[in-house]
């Protein structure tokens, strides 16, 4: 097996030794389960280790919690995600629901398309939607929703800028 | 707010473009005008470019040409991802409330658990037989009325002890499986669940589909929508129990999987890796020699990046 990077990889192995124990602690008590404890902390460390400099750490106990905060969030919102798609299929006719596996294909791309439109109004991804995923003129999207042009035009823009933007993180 | 305008002023143009080539009305005139601008410099390329990155996210998913409402109820979806940030950040509190990953309905059942590279077997009080593998967790609730039983995590083989009027039902996060008696084996996966039906008498339940009874022999991948896909049973479905790992055509991302529990701290395998197709035997109780098989056998690297993290690569 190999062993790369040895500076970064000793870095990383002084926070995990000074720190992996007090925060799996704190997770399996805010938790209450030692095992997706294990799994968080260990996904936390994962990501610190990704971090292009993890030397440059001040605070190592702020980061893990702000990293281990946000693996949390991720899960809680997938599980509502995936809550609320199986609710909406519901509405739809049995014949035109898609296969079990369609269904966990698109239920990762719902995942997807929901971080990177983190934060936009529900009318503008409406309009982006339509657009990239439905293939809708703007014309189209007008006689759809009663927009102005103009106002899509700034809808747009706007679910556009989510997109450049997705890509710093 | 991510709506906002961006800093660098060729991105708002780049923006400005993209608006209007997507509009469904772009000429001609316009795409040569397009290329004009693109061309103006290195950077103007780049923003361009990267846009365009942003952009495939929607241009390869399977929701297009699909009826977007759905989709679009599902983004409805209210997101507390500030208001639970801030008040995480500001109390210092890590989560609020237990058992929020174990999908609920925990309560106080009797726990049968193995630990990292444990695998363990009880008799249970209704006469039948219960096996974990390694890192598994069960609860039990079993009265003079039910028998149920809940898989947390990791992976089990029950036989079990036929009881007039009283089958044993048997929860995951994904749905329900409700046995009369004889043998079967279930895998507890993140969001799918795997069970063996060795014995005929088995129904499942999927929480957001109709019930079916499955046939003996088969192995059958189920989510909380139904059943995700049904083979037929390998010849060494259980080699667990003697402490192998079996594979037969599987992606490497599953047999991984299977061995997690046989590792302390984290295994993480790339995913443009995942899928390569594995066949063999392996132990499981010697790890490290099973994924220098597989490193030796695969295009792949295995990376010890510290005792606690190992990843795997292409190479």
């Amino acid at each position: 097996m190999d062993v790369p990077n040895l500076p970064k990889q000793q870095t990383v192995t002084r926070i995990f030794q000074q720190h992996y124990l007090w925060l799996r602690g704190r997770l399996a008590f805010r938790t209450g389960c030692s095992h997706s404890a294990e799994d968080i902390a260990a996904e936390t460390f994962l990501r610190l280790w990704m971090l292009p400099d993890p030397g440059a750490i001040r605070e190592p106990r702020a980061l893990l919690t702000t990293i281990a905060q946000r693996l949390m969030y991720e899960t809680w919102r997938r599980r509502d995600l995936e809550k609320a798609y199986l609710q909406a299929l519901a509405l739809v006719p049995e014949e035109l629901q898609p296969s079990p596996h369609e269904q966990l294909v698109l239920v990762e791309s719902l995942i997807a398309i929901d971080r990177l439109l983190d934060g936009l109004s529900s009318q503008a991804r409406t309009v982006f939607v339509l657009s990239q995923l439905e293939g809708l003129t703007y014309v189209q999207i007008q006689q759809r929703l009663g927009l102005s042009l103009g106002r899509i035009h700034q809808l747009m823009a706007q679910a556009l800028r989510c997109c450049y933007r997705g890509l710093e993180e | 707010m991510n709506a906002q305008r961006l800093d660098d002023p060729v991105a708002e143009e780049a923006i400005d473009w993209m608006v209007r080539l997507q509009s469904g009305d772009f000429d001609a005139a316009q795409q040569a005008e397009l290329e004009r601008w693109r061309n103006r410099s290195a950077h103007h390329r780049q923003v361009y470019q990267r846009l365009l990155a942003g952009l495939a996210q929607f241009q390869q998913s399977p929701w297009r040409g699909r009826a977007s409402q759905p989709l679009l109820r599902s983004l409805e979806q209210p997101d507390g991802r500030r208001a639970f940030l801030r008040t995480a950040l500001g109390v210092g509190l890590l989560v609020g409330g237990a058992g929020w990953l174990s999908g609920g309905g925990a309560g106080d059942g009797l726990e049968y658990r193995t630990r990292t590279a444990e695998r363990g077997s009880w008799r249970l009080s209704d006469g039948s037989q219960l096996q974990l593998n390694a890192r598994s967790r069960v609860s039990l609730w079993f009265d003079g009325e039910q028998r149920r039983l809940r898989l947390h995590e990791g992976e089990m083989l029950i036989q079990v002890a036929p009881l007039v009027q009283r089958p044993l039902s048997i929860h995951t996060a994904s749905g329900a499986l409700l046995s009369e008696g004889g043998q079967l084996a279930l895998r507890e996966l993140s969001g799918r669940s795997r069970v063996v039906t060795l014995h005929e008498g088995v129904r499942l339940l999927p929480s957001a589909a109709a019930a079916q009874a499955l046939p003996a022999g088969r192995v059958t991948w189920f989510s909380a929508g139904g059943v995700l896909e049904q083979t037929a049973m390998g010849a060494m479905e259980t080699a667990w129990l003697q402490g192998w790992l079996v594979a037969h055509n599987e992606p490497l991302g599953n047999l991984v999987e299977a061995l997690r529990g046989y590792r302390k701290g984290w295994v993480r395998v790339e995913p443009e890796v995942a899928g390569l197709r594995v066949s063999g035997r392996f132990p499981l109780d010697d790890s490290r020699q099973t994924l220098e098989i597989l490193q030796q056998s695969l295009p792949i690297r295995v990376v010890q990046v510290s005792d606690w993290l190992l990843l795997i690569r292409a190479v």
